[in-house]
C-alpha cells in the first residue's frame, strides 16, 4: 500500500484562485443586476399596462380630459390621479385631481388641453395608499 | 352593406327560384317605365353639365403652359363647379401628372406620377371632340368612381395632353336615388355594358361584375343580367335577396341606357325592390345606456383579451347583442372585426364606405376613438327595421392604438332620419361653395375669403347655408352664422354630447376633408340643431367649411 501526499498549495497559488473565484462572483452578481434593471423595469411598465390594478380610459371633451375609471384590483387604495400631456406643463391644480370617492367613476380634468391640438402622448398616474405612484395608463391621443 | 360582406365571403349559395316568378301588371311596368325616363333624363342632364365643364376648362387650358400658374386654378374652378368630383389634375402628353387639386394630400405626386390611363392624341381624333369616359376603376387615393378626360392643345393647336377629372359616380347618384325613392318609391343600380355595377344603394355591391359574380349564377338572376347587359332598354323580373338578405323576393326592373361620354356605356335600372319603412313605436334607448354598453364592453376586452372578447361580439347569441345594440369592432385602418348581424363582412375593409350624405362613418369613428372616445353620426342600416337606413348616434372607444369598439342607437325621432332632406341639390352646393372659397383663397388671398364669409353680397354667400374660416388651433376667423364668435378659439366648445365640433372640423380638414354630421348650438334659436358639415383646407394651417342645417 503506497501512501500519496498531496502537494502543498503555495500563497501565491490560493491567492490566484481566491481571485478567480471572486472575479467570477462579481461577473454573476453584475449580470443579474443589469438583467433585473433592464427586464425587471419593463416588466414592472407592461404589467402595469397589461394587467392593469387599475382599468380606466382617456377621453378628449372640449377642452377637459375626462379619465373614467372602470374597475381593477386596486381601485379602492387609489387616492389621487394626475395627467400628463406630452410638450405640454399643466399647473398641480389641473394636473392632480382626487380619486373617486367609491373607486370606479369619472375624474375630470377642467381645462387640462385648452388649446392643445395635434398628436400628443398623454399619461395617467394614480397614486396609491401606500404612497406608491405607479404609471396607469400611456395613450397616445389625437386631439384634433 | 350587409350584401358586400355576404358576397365578400362567398357564404350564401345563390337559391334559384325561378320558378316563382308572378305576372308584373301592365300598370305598374308602366309606373316604372315613366319614372325611368324621368330619371334618366335627370341623369343625362347632370352628366351633360360635369361634362361640359371638363371640356370648357380644357378649353381655358389650350396654349396655357403647363407652368403658368392659371393652370392650378382654371383646376380649382373646375373642382368647385363639379361638387361630385374628388380631384382634377393636368397630365402632359408623356402622360406624367404635372398639376393637381388637393392642398395636403397630392402634391408630392406632381412631376413623378405616371398616369394608369394612357391617352394619345389618335385616342381623341376618334371621340368626335367628346370627353372620354373611363371604366370603373379605384384612383390613386384609394377612392373608386370613373375618370372624365378632355384633350389639351397649345398655342400651335398640337396635343398636348389631357385634362382629367375623378367623378365620385357613387355620390352622383346617392343623391339621385334619395329623390326617386321620396318622389316615386323606386330604387336604382347602374352597370356598365361589361356588367360591372358602378352605383347600388348597397355600397358593397359596387365594383362587382354581374358577370362573373357566384350571387348571380342562379338561371333567374342570369337570364336577368344578360338580358340587361344584350339590350340597351327592357323590362325583367328575377328572383333575388331582399335588402336585408334574409329572405328572397320577386323584383321588377325597368332599364334604359345613358352615353355620358365616348367610351361609357351605363345601363341605368330602376327597381321597385325597395325597404318600406313603418314606423315602430320602440322605446328610445338612451345615449348615456349606449355608453355604458360600450364601457361594459370595453371593460369586457381589458378582462379576457382581444380574441376572446372579439369572439364574444361577434356571436349573435352572446352577451353583447340586445336589440338595435351589438358591438362592432374596427382596426385603426378600417378594416372590420366584428358585426354579429353581418358576420361575413369581418375582415373587409370599410375605410371607404360612404353614407348617402358622402359621410364616412369609419373614417369618423376612428378620429373619435383617437380622441379617447365620444360619440358620433352617420347613416346606417338599421338591423332591427329590415335594413331601412336610419340616422344613428354611436359611441365609440379606443381599446389601444390599433383598434376600436362602438356601439349605436338609431334615432327615430329625428325629423331627417328616414325622409331624408337633404337633396343633391344642397350636398352639391355645400361642396361647391366650400371649393369657391378655396378656389377665390388663391385667386385673392385667405384674408379676402374671410371678409367675404359674413358678406351676404359677396362670391360666397349661397342662402341657407353657413360659411366660416378657422385656423388649425380652433380659432374662428369668421362664421357667417354667428360673427360674434369671431376670433374666438372655440376647441373647447361642446355640444350636450360632449362633442367638439371644431376639433372634428380641423381633425377632418387635416386627412384632407370631407363631410360630417354634427350638433350645434345656434345662438339664433336658442337650441342644438343636426348640421351636415362640408371642410377642405385653405392652405396647411386655416380651414374653409359650411354648414347646412338639416332640420
Amino acid at each position: 500500500m503506497s501512501i500519496k501526499y498531496r502537494r502543498k498549495q503555495s500563497q501565491r497559488e490560493k491567492r490566484l484562485v481566491m481571485t478567480m473565484f471572486l472575479g467570477l462572483a462579481i461577473m454573476v452578481i453584475l449580470c443579474v443586476s443589469l438583467f433585473a434593471a433592464f427586464f425587471g423595469t419593463e416588466y414592472v411598465i407592461d404589467k402595469s399596462l397589461e394587467d392593469p390594478d387599475v382599468l380606466l380610459n382617456v377621453a378628449v371633451v372640449g377642452d377637459d380630459i375626462i379619465v373614467t375609471i372602470y374597475e381593477g384590483r386596486r381601485v379602492d387604495e387609489l387616492l389621487t390621479l394626475s395627467v400628463e400631456i406630452e410638450g405640454v406643463t399643466l399647473p398641480h391644480s389641473i394636473a392632480s385631481k382626487p380619486a373617486p370617492d367609491n373607486g370606479s367613476g369619472e375624474v375630470l380634468f377642467v381645462g387640462a388641453c385648452a388649446g392643445i391640438t395635434g398628436t400628443r402622448d398623454v399619461a395617467v398616474r394614480g397614486t396609491f395608499s401606500n404612497g406608491r405612484s405607479l404609471l396607469l395608463k400611456l395613450y397616445t391621443v389625437k386631439f384634433t | 352593406m350587409t350584401l358586400l360582406l355576404i358576397i365578400a365571403a362567398g357564404c350564401i349559395e345563390p337559391h334559384d327560384n325561378s320558378s316563382t316568378l308572378e305576372p308584373v301588371s301592365a300598370n305598374h311596368w308602366q309606373d316604372m317605365n315613366n319614372t325611368l325616363h324621368t330619371f334618366v333624363s335627370i341623369v343625362d342632364h347632370e352628366m351633360d353639365n360635369i361634362t361640359i365643364s371638363v371640356c370648357n376648362a380644357a378649353r381655358e387650358l389650350d396654349g396655357v403652359p403647363i407652368d403658368d400658374p392659371s393652370v392650378n386654378l382654371t383646376l380649382l374652378k373646375l373642382r368647385r363647379d363639379v361638387p361630385f368630383s374628388f380631384d382634377v389634375c393636368r397630365v402632359d402628353k408623356n402622360n406624367t401628372l404635372v398639376a393637381i387639386t388637393g392642398e395636403l394630400q397630392n402634391q408630392w405626386m406632381v412631376g413623378t406620377c405616371q398616369m394608369t390611363h394612357q391617352y394619345t392624341e389618335e385616342d381623341f381624333n376618334t371621340t368626335n371632340n367628346e370627353c372620354i369616359i373611363t371604366e370603373f376603376c379605384t384612383f390613386q387615393s384609394g377612392e373608386r368612381g370613373v375618370m372624365i378626360i378632355a384633350p389639351v392643345y397649345d398655342v400651335d393647336g398640337n396635343y398636348d395632353g389631357t385634362l382629367r377629372l375623378q367623378l365620385d359616380v357613387e355620390y352622383l347618384f346617392a343623391g339621385l336615388v334619395e329623390y326617386l325613392r321620396t318622389e316615386y318609391g323606386y330604387t336604382t343600380w347602374v352597370v356598365e355594358k361589361n356588367g360591372m355595377k358602378i352605383y347600388d344603394e348597397d355600397t358593397v355591391e359596387i365594383g362587382m361584375n354581374l358577370t362573373t359574380n357566384h350571387l348571380f349564377q342562379t338561371n333567374s338572376t342570369m337570364s336577368m343580367v344578360s338580358n340587361v347587359l344584350r339590350n340597351k332598354s327592357g323590362n325583367t323580373s328575377y328572383i333575388f335577396y331582399t335588402t336585408g338578405w334574409s329572405d328572397h323576393t320577386q323584383i321588377n326592373i325597368v332599364w334604359d341606357t345613358v352615353y355620358p361620354g365616348y367610351g361609357a356605356e351605363w345601363r341605368i335600372i330602376v327597381s321597385d325592390n325597395v325597404v318600406q319603412y313603418t314606423p315602430e313605436d320602440r322605446p328610445q334607448i338612451t345615449s348615456e345606456e349606449l355608453k355604458n354598453f360600450v364601457q361594459k364592453a370595453y371593460a369586457y376586452v381589458q378582462r379576457v383579451g382581444k380574441e376572446e372578447a372579439l369572439a364574444e361580439f361577434n356571436d349573435p347569441n352572446g352577451d353583447f347583442i340586445n336589440g338595435e345594440l351589438y358591438i362592432f369592432a374596427y382596426d385603426m385602418n378600417g378594416t372590420l372585426l366584428s358585426l354579429p348581424y353581418q358576420p361575413d363582412l369581418v375582415g373587409t375593409n370599410l375605410w371607404f364606405m360612404k353614407d348617402m350624405s358622402g359621410v364616412n362613418p369609419v373614417q369618423r369613428a376612428i378620429a373619435r376613438a383617437e380622441q379617447g372616445g365620444g360619440y358620433v353620426y352617420y347613416l346606417y342600416l338599421n338591423p332591427s327595421m329590415d335594413y331601412v337606413k336610419e340616422f344613428k348616434l354611436s359611441y365609440v372607444m379606443a381599446v389601444d392604438n390599433d383598434w376600436f369598439i362602438g356601439s349605436g342607437i338609431y334615432l327615430h325621432e329625428v325629423p331627417f332620419s328616414h325622409t331624408y332632406n337633404l337633396n343633391i341639390e344642397n350636398g352639391g352646393k355645400l361642396i361647391s361653395q366650400v371649393r369657391n372659397m378655396q378656389y377665390l383663397s388663391k385667386v385673392e388671398n385667405i384674408s379676402s375669403v374671410v371678409d367675404m364669409v359674413e358678406d351676404p353680397k359677396s362670391a360666397v354667400y349661397i342662402e341657407g347655408l353657413y360659411p366660416f374660416v378657422l385656423t388649425e388651433n380652433g380659432t374662428v376667423l369668421a362664421y357667417s352664422r354667428n360673427p360674434a364668435i369671431d376670433d374666438t378659439n372655440q376647441l373647447g366648445k361642446t355640444n350636450s354630447y360632449g362633442m367638439s365640433g371644431v376639433r372634428e372640423v380641423i381633425s377632418l380638414a387635416q386627412a384632407g376633408g370631407g363631410m360630417m354630421y354634427s350638433l350645434v348650438w345656434d345662438s339664433t334659436t336658442q337650441h342644438e340643431n343636426y348640421v351636415l358639415i362640408y371642410v377642405e383646407p385653405g392652405d396647411k394651417s386655416t380651414y374653409f367649411g359650411s354648414m347646412l342645417i338639416l332640420e
